[in-house]
């Protein structure tokens, strides 16, 4: 009996602890992974999780206060962007479609062009063609020598 | 023959396809340095100049223009307007809060308007800094960052002032003392 009132003294002294932390709201963790959604709007390129400045910690606040109040991540990060412009959120919304679109048609285009370009360079030329290039060369040669190989033959001719 | 017809159609095909590359990687390069050049003629385009751009500012309750919830910009032409962007965070704001209030109180009946607009704040922190500083001139919210943006804002405090004809005049970055804060509003209030 002593026994079995000792364990659930000591289950009280461990549970009761982590109960109350609970009612205390949502996790610091909680916090950061709706923050590392958001940029600062002060320095640039810094996720509002890391950074030390006063208007971060403020908005962390104020992410921390809204989860209180049961909103989702995505009502949260819609109402900073209402608030202070699609520009503070780490990811652009859907309805930038340009933001998406643009380097994905940048990034297809340029592997495409990438692609064909290092083709053309390893491509071996066909054999018939290296021989039509040849045979047109040679054509090419002979109509210009022309003029002199007819007066040659007609000197010849004049000398026998 | 046959074979020679071939081997023309190839070369021939070959060539066309790399010009059909050239333009493709040519068309690339110019739609990146078209889309850099967008953004550095954005960047450095900055700060308005001419017509100041319209807005209609919501105000903070208590903070009301003529007894009404928001104002707009191009109601106020015929009259001079500062145009203050403001933090609770910004440190240096705090340094020109008490002189902005006390030229407003200064000036409010000479046809000059004070503007606050609340940039990338959050709502109670600002009000307790309107309080802290006894601010009574009209002052509100920049939601959406919107005005931020028209205005080219690079950080807070900055200070935009317009004439009577609706035109930015000038721009302060960082915080006003009180002499370059006066002489300018009466260098505005001398002109038509």
């Amino acid at each position: 009996m002593v026994r079995v009132g000792a364990i659930l003294v000591l289950a009280a002294v461990v549970l009761l602890p982590t109960a109350v932390w609970a009612d205390d709201g949502p996790s610091q963790d909680q916090v950061n992974a709706v923050a590392r959604k958001l940029f600062c709007p002060v320095c640039e390129n810094t996720p509002l999780d890391v950074c030390p400045t006063e208007a971060c910690q403020q908005w962390r606040d104020v992410i921390q206060t809204r989860l209180v109040e049961g909103q989702s991540e995505q009502e949260i990060l819609d109402y900073f962007a209402e608030m202070y412009g699609d520009s503070v959120l780490a990811q652009p919304p859907p309805r930038q479609w340009a933001a998406w679109a643009l380097p994905a048609l940048i990034l297809v285009l340029g592997a495409a062009a990438l692609i064909f370009w290092l083709r053309s360079w390893t491509r071996p030329v066909p054999v018939a063609a290296q021989a039509v290039a040849a045979q047109e060369a040679a054509d090419e040669q002979v109509e210009e020598d022309r003029p002199h190989i007819e007066r040659l033959e007609r000197e010849l001719a004049e000398w026998e | 023959m046959g074979i020679a017809s071939e081997g023309q159609e190839e070369a021939t095909a070959g060539a066309g396809g790399f010009r059909w590359i050239n333009w493709l990687v040519w068309g690339g390069v110019v739609l990146l340095l078209a889309i850099l050049g967008w953004g550095l003629y954005r960047q450095a385009a900055g700060r308005p100049a001419g017509s100041a751009p319209d807005f209609t500012l919501h105000l903070f309750e208590g903070y009301e223009y003529q007894g009404r919830d928001e104002v707009t910009l191009s109601d106020l032409k015929g009259q001079v307007v500062v145009i203050n962007f403001w933090a609770e965070w910004c440190i240096e704001c705090k340094r020109e809060a008490e002189i902005l209030e006390a030229t407003w109180l200064a000036y409010r009946d000479r046809g000059v308007v004070f503007l606050g607009v609340d940039w990338v704040d959050v709502e109670p922190e600002a009000r307790k800094y309107l309080v802290r500083y006894n601010i009574t001139y009209p002052n509100g919210p920049d939601l959406g960052s919107r005005i931020g943006n028209d205005y080219g804002l690079t950080g807070v405090p900055e200070t935009f002032f317009v004439d009577r004809m609706g035109k930015v005049d000038s721009f302060k970055l960082g915080p006003l003392s009180e002499p370059e804060l006066t002489s300018k509003l009466d260098d505005l209030l001398t002109r038509p």
